[in-house]
């Protein structure tokens, strides 16, 4: 079965070498890839969005619809893993403190060292997120990123405190909710547009409620909104799927 | 204002979903706000049909960039609704309210107190579903992929125990399918240098057909042929619909695979649309005999089961064969049978998950031993699998019959007898298995035994609505001559 796996990988492998050699040359001017849209997103993009990071002007812009369900994705994979792993609440609730309480004494003691460490490098590492979220439209970033960062900082603290400790400052009423709250404000920012008579997603529409600045301008804030709606979605569902699987969804006990 | 509503289609049952994660476990609430908001979605996708009847397919540019008019390419991403993907989006909103309905009872069983987490992805689904029938962008239909993919996977797992490797299984071939048609989509990029798919048509039928094209159609085609479950690449599937919670399946059996089918039929007919007649017979010979394999198969496989659920869903991978021999006879009755019978087997399916709720309500289980006196019990639920039996064995005036006939028709007139006979032959293995149920059902009564005289008010209330959908099957059926020539014939080109 194994060797059948590998020969398929191989023959499939093999077929997409024998295609490729059908493709235009690596970085050719006149290929096709480079001759289309990519002319027309570089030479007009910054003066249609005043923003100069292409990427971020492609991904947030033009192309801004697959975006919000990229975020929906994420959001989609969170609400599924907590539907799956989340246990009860309930009567069994009781049940699960003892052994909480049984599991905690024998747990090792607490390492100074450590908790410092991760708490010096806590602030640091959100004010970087903070930074590669609102920078994303001049240098490389955006909301993802600063998604990962900001969830990363938590999942720092929860590895070098324990679980609990963070669960009780950043709880799962927070957390959560923050999920679908993300999505919300990029979906919310479309239904916006459509409301004061663009197309979805439509951002120069949003200059009924801004109107001295530019059209280009309104464009690059309507990125930064939408951006924070990605940042605000991806980075609680990183820690929202940490807690939940290192715990298997008890939310007691982490790693 | 009427311009918006192909996107209001989509991103109303979005929105609800996200807010559904929001709301408070209170079933009665959850009923309520699921079925209003079901309801308007009903209302806006009528409209939009109605506005594409009277004015034409519509395009749509999301956040406005429209064309450049300088050489004509998007650079934004377009959705299109033509009269078809109209009526589609229709069937797709009318599924999910009456299989949202039939779902409630199933609540208590299996949903519990998860029931906001389990309605936002229900509704999550039906939004990537009406995006799927709707975008005009190859990678963002890959997006819309992605979402019903994940939120099928996270609805099945949810039936816990078996229903846990039947998800993994899934998620590995599921993956595997996405893969292959982001390699598709990846190849015909790098020849054509865009994506949207009224662009990418003119662009492959101006260049000279290369073995990139031929790969990149044959791995969205592959990757198709995965999510549709046909026989040889087919077995995860009945395992995942036998053991999702009845709520999920009752949604994910009529409308997952029938929306690959319709991909696959965009695909052919908008993408490779001057290619297909003139290079790719050889191809289409060898793909419909896989089709009339895989009926076959699936129609065997269904034969084999005793219970319910998995009969009905073997049966969906034998389906899957109609619709995509259909689509490769060459011929363009094969088509438009293909796509009738898509909306035939859509609503023929939702009656058989709405059955399976009926019975696992009526008698407590979906063996074949315990629909033992069903017909005393429910007797709306046994006219309602009489019915939908009719319509898959193809007798008039069934929809199923006319499908069948004008699928039958196709295959005669491009030659491919094989099809033929796959096609009677089910037919009579629908009979069988149909049979089988019915004879248990009607012939062995129940021995009365004290407390089980109450009828379930929750299984009466099911099998009436799968009475119901069963019936229109034949309305379907009836009104199939205008169905065909208004909303299917005008998008089949060939």
């Amino acid at each position: 079965m194994r060797g059948l796996a590998i020969l398929c990988a191989i023959v499939v492998g093999g077929i997409l070498l024998w295609g490729s050699t059908d493709f235009p040359a690596w970085g050719r001017l006149d290929s096709p890839a480079s001759v289309n849209l990519s002319d027309q997103y570089i030479e007009h993009a910054f003066e249609e969005t005043h923003v100069p990071n292409l990427v971020s002007a492609i991904l947030a812009d033009y192309r801004n619809y697959d975006t919000m369900f990229e975020t929906t994705v994420v959001f989609t994979a969170c609400t599924a893993i907590f539907l799956i792993l989340r246990l009860p609440l309930g009567p069994l609730a009781r049940h699960r403190n003892t052994t909480h309480v049984q599991a905690a004494r024998q747990r090792l003691p607490r390492d100074p060292i450590l908790e410092m460490a991760c708490r010096v490098l806590f602030p640091p590492t959100h004010l970087f997120g903070l930074y590669v979220l609102t920078h994303g439209h001049y240098s490389p970033g955006g909301g993802f990123q600063a998604g990962v960062i900001l969830g990363a900082s938590f999942i720092l603290l929860a590895i070098g405190f324990d679980l609990r400790a963070i669960l009780a400052r950043f709880p799962e009423g927070l957390f959560v909710p923050m999920t679908a709250l993300g999505v919300l404000l990029y979906i919310g920012t479309g239904v916006l547009c459509l409301v004061l008579g663009g197309n979805f997603l439509d951002y120069e529409a949003l200059r009924v409620l801004a109107p001295g600045i530019s059209k280009e301008m309104i464009r690059s804030h309507g990125i930064l909104i939408v951006e924070s709606g990605v940042t605000l979605t991806v980075g609680s569902v990183i820690f929202a799927i940490y807690a939940n699987l290192v715990s298997r969804g008890n939310q007691m006990e982490g790693l | 204002m009427s311009d918006q509503l192909i996107i209001l289609v989509i991103v109303w049952p979005l929105l609800t979903g996200v807010v559904t994660s929001l709301l408070p476990a209170n079933k009665r609430l959850m009923t309520l706000w699921g079925s209003l908001n079901l309801v308007a979605l009903n209302g806006l996708a009528a409209a939009l049909l109605l506005r594409v009847v009277s004015q034409g397919t519509l395009i749509y540019t999301v956040s406005g960039w429209n064309r450049d008019p300088a050489d004509a390419l998007s650079l934004g991403i377009e959705l299109k609704a033509n009269i078809f993907c109209g009526f589609l989006s229709c069937l797709i909103a009318a599924v999910a309210l009456v299989g949202f309905l039939g779902g409630v009872c199933t609540w208590d069983r299996q949903v519990g107190h998860r029931l906001p987490h389990f309605l936002a992805l229900f509704f999550l689904l039906v939004a990537a579903f009406q995006g799927l029938c709707l975008s005009n962008d190859a990678f963002n239909l890959y997006v819309m992929l992605e979402i019903s993919s994940l939120a099928t996977y996270g609805l099945i797992a949810f039936g816990g125990g078996r229903a846990y490797l039947a998800t993994f299984h899934y998620i590995v071939m599921g993956t595997i399918g996405a893969s292959f048609y982001l390699i598709g989509v990846g190849y015909l990029y790098i020849k054509t240098g865009t994506l949207n798919i009224t662009d990418l048509a003119d662009s492959i039928a101006s260049q000279q057909l290369s073995k990139a094209f031929v790969l990149a159609l044959a791995f969205l085609v592959t990757g198709l042929l995965l999510k549709m479950a046909v026989f040889p690449l087919h077995f995860w599937l009945p395992n995942a619909y036998t053991y999702a919670p009845d709520a999920t399946s009752v949604l994910v059996a009529p409308l997952s695979t029938k929306l690959a089918v319709f991909l696959m039929f965009r695909i052919l007919d908008d993408l490779f649309i001057g290619v297909i007649p003139k290079s790719l017979v050889s191809w289409s010979w060898a793909v419909v005999f896989l089709a009339s394999f895989g009926i076959l198969a699936g129609t065997s496989l269904s034969l084999a089961q005793r219970d319910l659920k998995k009969i009905f869903s073997c049966l969906i991978v034998a389906e899957a064969g109609y619709m995509l021999g259909g689509l490769w006879l060459s011929d363009s009755r094969g088509t438009i049978g293909a796509l009738f019978h898509l909306v035939n087997d859509a609503v023929a399916t939702l009656a058989l998950f709405l059955v399976v709720i009926a019975v696992q309500q009526s008698v407590g289980g979906r063996n074949l031993h315990d629909v033992k006196g069903l017909f005393q019990r429910s007797p709306l639920t046994v006219l309602a699998l009489i019915l939908v039996s009719f319509n898959l064995i193809g007798v008039p005036p069934s929809a199923g019959f006319f499908s069948k006939a004008t699928l039958l028709t196709g295959a005669v007139a491009s030659g491919h007898y094989q099809f033929v006979v796959a096609l009677l032959l089910a037919s009579l293995g629908n009979l069988v298995i149909f049979f089988r149920i019915i004879e248990v059902a009607y012939f062995n009564p129940i021995v009365a035994e004290e407390g089980e005289s109450a009828l379930s008010l929750d299984g009466q209330r099911a099998g009436a609505l799968a009475a119901a959908v069963a019936a229109s099957l034949y309305l379907i059926g009836l009104s199939s001559y205008n169905i065909m020539e208004t909303f299917i014939k005008p998008v089949v080109s060939l």
